[in-house]
């Protein structure tokens, strides 16, 4: 062979492995918490900071993506895809929600609308 | 003669899928790259792990450095334990999921776990110099060689 051989990821067959970045697609783990006036939704997410993240609205879902690069071993770099589609009750307010991240797992904070809270209704007596 | 006993008695041949398990166990531990080993605690009882949680861990070595990595979401700093001694480091952390003070739990589908592993390195660590971080949710821990096991060049003089 005329080419030169890279020193690793070189198949029998001669083709060279794509070598750069191992890319894993994970379905995150998530769950969900309620009180009376938000849902949190807590996903993990290792290695991912606040500039990772991605979170659209689309009519009643929520599409969350989040890519990081961790150096990892050497000759091994790690790139981990996350990836979740979460359906919107009808009770969110889409506009408010939020999201942080801590410790790598990402926060979301979906405000519930004003109509949809429990109103307590004030009786008068005649 | 139940199924059960079919595949687990078969009288004077003893227990022939045995060998499957112990098998199973032995394909369980792995060996990192660099020739960094794993060594199981026996001496402890295994506890038990909940089913697909397993944190993953990466191990490699450069320029005279051990490197460790685990994957450690939800995971405060305060709750991870490193201890290094001669050639091992000893990581344990756990996650438990006490809920949220002030919200109801509605879906579940994290885990909690309880991760305590020990590493042999192939060669004696400066202690001292051992250093943890923990960003993100992933671990790393650098685990510089003691400088006596590194090599050092003799000159050879000519009468």
């Amino acid at each position: 062979m005329s080419q030169p051989t890279p020193a690793n990821g070189t198949h029998a067959n001669g083709t060279t492995k794509e070598r750069a970045f191992h890319k894993t697609n994970i379905l995150p783990p998530l769950d969900v918490y309620e009180n009376a006036d938000e849902l949190l939704v807590v996903i993990d997410v290792p290695g991912i900071s606040a500039g990772d993240l991605s979170i659209e609205v689309l009519g009643d879902s929520l599409k969350f993506t989040a890519e990081a690069r961790t150096p990892g071993a050497p000759g091994a770099p790690v790139e981990r895809v996350f990836e979740r589609v979460i359906r919107l009750p009808a009770n969110i307010d889409a506009e408010r929600i939020t999201a942080e991240t801590k410790n790598g797992t990402v926060v979301l904070h979906m405000p519930k609308l004003e109509a949809a809270k429990p109103r307590k209704i004030p009786v008068k007596s005649a | 003669m139940s199924m059960q006993s079919l595949f687990y008695d078969f009288g004077e041949f003893g227990q022939p899928f045995r060998a499957f398990d112990l098998l199973a166990k032995e394909m369980t531990r792995f060996a990192a790259p660099d020739g960094v080993t794993q060594k199981l605690d026996r001496a402890e009882p295994r506890k038990p792990r909940a089913p697909g949680v397993f944190p993953e861990v990466e191990a490699w070595e450069k320029d005279g450095v051990f490197f460790l990595s685990a994957t450690l979401p939800g995971v405060a700093k305060e709750d991870v334990s490193i201890t290094v001694e001669k050639n091992t480091v000893n990581v344990s952390t756990k996650r438990e999921l006490p809920g949220i003070e002030g919200y109801e739990l509605r879906a579940r589908e994290r885990r909690a776990f309880a991760f305590d592993r020990t590493f042999e390195l192939p060669a004696p660590i400066a202690a001292d110099k051992v250093e943890a971080s923990l960003e993100n949710g992933i671990l790393t821990v650098s685990l510089p060689k003691a400088p006596e096991t590194k090599p050092i060049k003799i000159n050879v003089k000519s009468a």
